[in-house]
């Protein structure tokens, strides 16, 4: 009895000195919170975003089950990987306030091959100011991504509906927008500056600054041009019509499998 | 009866729905929960389970009746299940909270979760849903059939009881009861109404509704008491006249239940028994170093009580810090760490999480957009209307130095601001805003002599200009604001920026004068600073004053001033947006008409995290 007792006691002081130098490079210790995050193959990754409601869960469901399903406001990212034994797919929740979940995984995400971009081809015009502001912020990412070249689907969706707007017209709408939408950045007040933290050590926030400085950077270039044109992009932008739920995905299809090989 | 019973995944796929009133499933009502559970995740507390009201201000563009809500999210797997229904009424409040605990055990009783869990697990079939197939629509005839059988019944006798009491109000609701009940009776294949039974309780009376009631509860007169709590193991007598397969349908239904419940008892029992010396050291190991460890409640307590009192050393309330620290252990209870990776380490980048969700905006702002769309509309002498922010808070917080601020920018903007000095209260606020006026004037024009008046005759120059008229009460503030706005479309101002007095958000004679000014005046925006300074009062501050407009006007957004003061003690912008779900637009972080910044959430949370 006594032996046990020692030994386990000298177990729990090693294993404690262990636990202090392993928790000093914490840092650099990819996290998962709930449900985890990056995929365990070497495939390519297409990400569905776009304003809420525009369909992305219901596309997520049609490539990956073939089927349209009932769907209601995600709050979380959904995952599958190895769809097709081709590639993985992620759907992020449009919600303005769960965009940050979009944003951290497109800066980090290895091996990101194209952003689907659904929007719902019916929306007011007026409406579309919100879907470009998006639209911004997602460039403004991809474009930061300077190793890789992240091309973009404008998926304009519920193409069978009478009200929809041909994808050309969205497209040059949303360029139309999105050049404003720089402009009034521009004047916009500029963020807080992090001085409290700024003597940490931490490798993350360092990353995030540089981030921040990045898009910024970007911002400029786009802004110092005459007018914002999608074809100023490193990636590509396209966008091609299609409808979920009348099961008519080939164009967003074959715009993803052109992908796959490079 | 309820509208419809919905579970769906986080993820937005939906595993079940139910509309009560057989009508098509109402995706929109559900998404309008979502949406509110997301920008406001504090809700009240039932009973039983949470409620979440859907009232007309959150509700301003979308064409979705008010209604009310009961929810529980299960873990492992995350699943919402949520009833909604017209409104928060005694009778619907019970008859929800009766259908989600059936819901609850039937889903339990019939491992559904496992099926999905295993669904989950397996990389190859993404599909969470399958073969689960028969499962669900055995839930389903299940849950309708226990519903129909006992709880819309412990409804409509209950209400029943209310009727005797107060008996006209309630006809139309019982009218709807009783006839459903009657036609289910009716054409439902599965079951009979027993006619044999006499209601104690009957009372001869010509009123409709009477009749409508006796007739339907005749059906089932036996189990009728008083208090007819929902009970698994009812009595089964009661049923005289059904026929045999509804019998057995429901015979079948509750023994599932009860067998699953006696399970569980002993489950819980074994578990508690086999906790040793070894297997907690090894509990220890895994917690803190190995990591692939399922979080349980007792590995979360001393962390989350860390990560508590370090958020309270931040200036965040009690009960923002406790909100948090619920949302984190929400987050992991039951989940796996990751390889490498301690509880501790996995805690914190759940609050994280949780810090950056609650302080991201629910909806975009983009002030110079909005600005430019209403003052783009020209009346037809080609005047446009302008946009009007007032601001308001607590005495002292800097509520005239920011709004001068914002002026500077809107300024900066080549937008033409109008300064009202609608605080008539406080000696010297007028003149203070004078000065704030004179020195605009100056920023924008090098050559604008302080004191000079412009060609209206007015403190300030063609950019910036202040409407002024002494001090007073009340009434004054409401018809100086009116007047101000009228004056500013006259003379093509774009932007009026009304300043008003500070007071105590506790004492309602000050604070109840706040919903006829915003009555009157309309504001485009109503932005209340509030100040880094202030700590754990900031939430009733913020509550109060967001209440004080009333049920159809909220606050816009905030501003929090005097960051530059409180070094890493951030905790005021949790706390404020964790009382209303209002966002932080801008910050304060010093004194000069260019310490304005937007909020950065990353900073903030890094910094509270620090
Ligand atoms: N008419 C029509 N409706 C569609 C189509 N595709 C999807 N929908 C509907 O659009 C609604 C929203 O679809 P979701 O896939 O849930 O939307 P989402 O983009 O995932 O929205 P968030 O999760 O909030 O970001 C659902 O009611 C779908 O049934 C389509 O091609 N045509
Ligand atoms: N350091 C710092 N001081 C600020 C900031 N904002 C305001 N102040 C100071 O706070 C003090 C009070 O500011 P005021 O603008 O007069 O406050 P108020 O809310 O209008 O006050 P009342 O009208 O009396 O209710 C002034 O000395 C300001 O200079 C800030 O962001 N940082
Ligand atoms: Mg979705
Ligand atoms: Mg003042």
């Amino acid at each position: 009895m006594l032996s046990v007792t020692v030994l386990t006691a000298v177990l729990v002081v090693v294993l404690t000195t262990v636990y202090f130098l392993v928790q000093r490079k914490r840092v650099k210790v990819p996290i998962a919170i709930g449900q985890e995050i990056g995929v365990s193959n070497k495939k390519p990754v297409f990400v569905l975003a776009g304003p809420s409601n525009a369909g992305k869960t219901a596309l997520f469901n049609m490539l990956v089950g073939d089927e349209m399903r009932n769907t209601v406001m995600s709050q979380e990212v959904s995952k599958v990987e190895n769809v097709d034994d081709e590639f993985n797919l992620f759907d992020f929740p449009g919600h303005f306030k769960l965009r940050y979940k979009l944003f951290d995984q497109l800066k980090n995400l290895k091996k990101v091959s194209g952003v689907v971009f659904v929007v719902d081809s019916t929306v007011d015009p007026k409406e579309l100011t919100k879907t470009a502001e998006f639209l911004l912020d997602v460039i403004l990412v991809t474009e930061s991504r300077k190793e890789d070249e992240i091309d973009i689907l404008i998926a304009c969706n519920k193409s069978e509906l009478f009200s929809s707007r041909p994808p050309l017209k969205i497209k040059e709408a949303l360029e139309r927008e999105i050049d404003k939408i720089i402009v009034r950045k521009k004047k916009s007040l500029s963020d807080v500056k992090g001085k409290a933290s700024s003597n940490d050590d931490d490798d993350e926030e360092m990353m995030n600054d540089n981030d921040n400085g990045a898009s910024l950077e970007i911002l400029n270039e786009l802004g110092s041009t005459k007018a914002f044109k999608f074809s100023l992009l490193d990636g590509s932008v396209e966008a091609i019509s299609g409808s979920v739920s009348k099961k008519n995905i080939d164009g967003w299809n074959q715009w993803i499998h052109e992908r796959l090989s490079s | 009866m309820f509208d419809q019973l919905t579970i769906f995944t986080p993820q937005g796929q939906v595993l079940f729905k139910y509309n009560c009133q057989g009508k098509k499933f109402a995706e929109l009502q559900i998404n309008t929960f979502i949406s509110k559970i997301i920008t406001s995740p504090v809700t009240q507390r039932g009973s039983k389970f949470n409620i979440l009201n859907i009232t007309n201000d959150s509700l301003s563009k979308s064409n979705v009746r008010p209604f009310c809500s009961m929810f529980h999210v299960t873990k492992q797997p995350e699943l919402y299940f949520v009833i909604t229904y017209a409104e928060q009424t005694i009778d619907l409040d019970k008859e929800a909270e009766k259908t989600l605990d059936l819901a609850l055990k039937l889903w339990d009783s019939l491992d559904l979760n496992e099926e999905i869990q295993s669904n989950l697990k397996n990389k190859q079939h993404v599909d969470i849903l399958y073969g689960m197939n028969e499962d669900l629509s055995k839930f389903d005839k299940y849950l309708r059939a226990k519903y129909e059988e006992s709880i819309k019944f412990d409804v409509v006798n209950a209400t029943n009881d209310n009727v005797s009491r107060e008996a006209s109000p309630r006809v139309d609701s019982l009218k709807k009861n009783s006839l459903h009940a009657k036609n289910k009776g009716n054409n439902g294949g599965g079951r009979k109404w027993g006619r044999n039974g006499m209601m104690e309780e009957t009372t001869s009376s010509e009123d409709v509704s009477q009749l409508d009631f006796s007739r339907s509860s005749k059906n089932k007169s036996g189990i009728a008491s008083p208090e007819s709590n929902f009970d698994m193991e009812f009595d089964k007598n009661a049923f005289g006249e059904r026929t045999d397969k509804g019998e057995f349908l429901i015979k079948e239904i509750d023994d599932l239940l009860t067998s699953t419940a006696t399970a569980n008892e002993n489950e819980s029992q074994t578990s508690s028994t086999s906790q040793g010396f070894v297997n907690s050291t090894m509990g220890f190991i895994q917690r803190n170093l190995i990591g692939n460890k399922t979080i349980t409640e007792s590995d979360l307590r001393s962390v989350l009580d860390k990560l508590k009192k370090k958020l309270i050393t931040k200036n965040v309330a009690p009960e923002a810090a406790d909100f948090l620290t619920e949302q984190v252990s929400n987050d992991l209870l039951g989940s796996k760490t990751a390889n490498w990776t301690s509880v501790e380490v996995t805690a914190r980048a759940s609050l994280t999480k949780a810090l950056t969700q609650i302080l991201t905006p629910g909806v975009s702002v983009d002030l110079l957009h909005e600005i430019q769309k209403k003052t783009g509309k020209k009346d037809n002498e080609g005047k446009a209307q302008p946009y009007v922010f007032s601001i308001v808070g607590v005495n002292g917080v800097g509520k005239s130095t920011n709004l001068s601020k914002l002026a500077f920018w809107l300024l900066q903007n080549n937008f033409k601001v109008l300064i009202v000095a609608c605080d008539t209260f406080r000696s010297g606020a007028v003149e203070q805003l004078r000065v704030h006026v004179e020195n605009l004037a100056q920023l924008m024009d090098e050559s604008h002599i302080r004191g000079s008046k412009n060609k209206r005759g007015k403190t300030g120059n063609d950019f910036v200009e202040l409407f002024e008229s002494g001090y007073g009460g009340s009434d004054l503030v409401t018809k100086i604001a009116k007047q101000a706005i009228k004056y500013a479309h006259d003379q093509e101002f774009d932007i009026v920026l009304m300043d008003t007095a500070g007071r105590r958000h506790n004492d309602p004679t000050l604070m109840s004068p706040l919903k006829s000014f915003a009555e009157q005046a309309q504001p485009d925006k109503i932005i209340m600073v509030g100040e880094a300074l202030v700590g754990t009062d900031s939430v009733q501050q913020a509550k109060n004053f967001n209440d004080a407009f009333g049920k159809v006007r909220n606050l816009d957004f905030f501003i929090i001033s005097k960051c530059d003061t409180v070094g890493e003690m951030l905790g005021t912008m949790v706390n404020m947006v964790y009382a209303t779900g209002i966002p932080i637009l801008f910050v304060g972080v010093g004194q000069t008409y260019t310490d304005l910044r937007t909020l950065s959430v990353k900073w903030a949370v890094n910094t509270l995290m620090a």
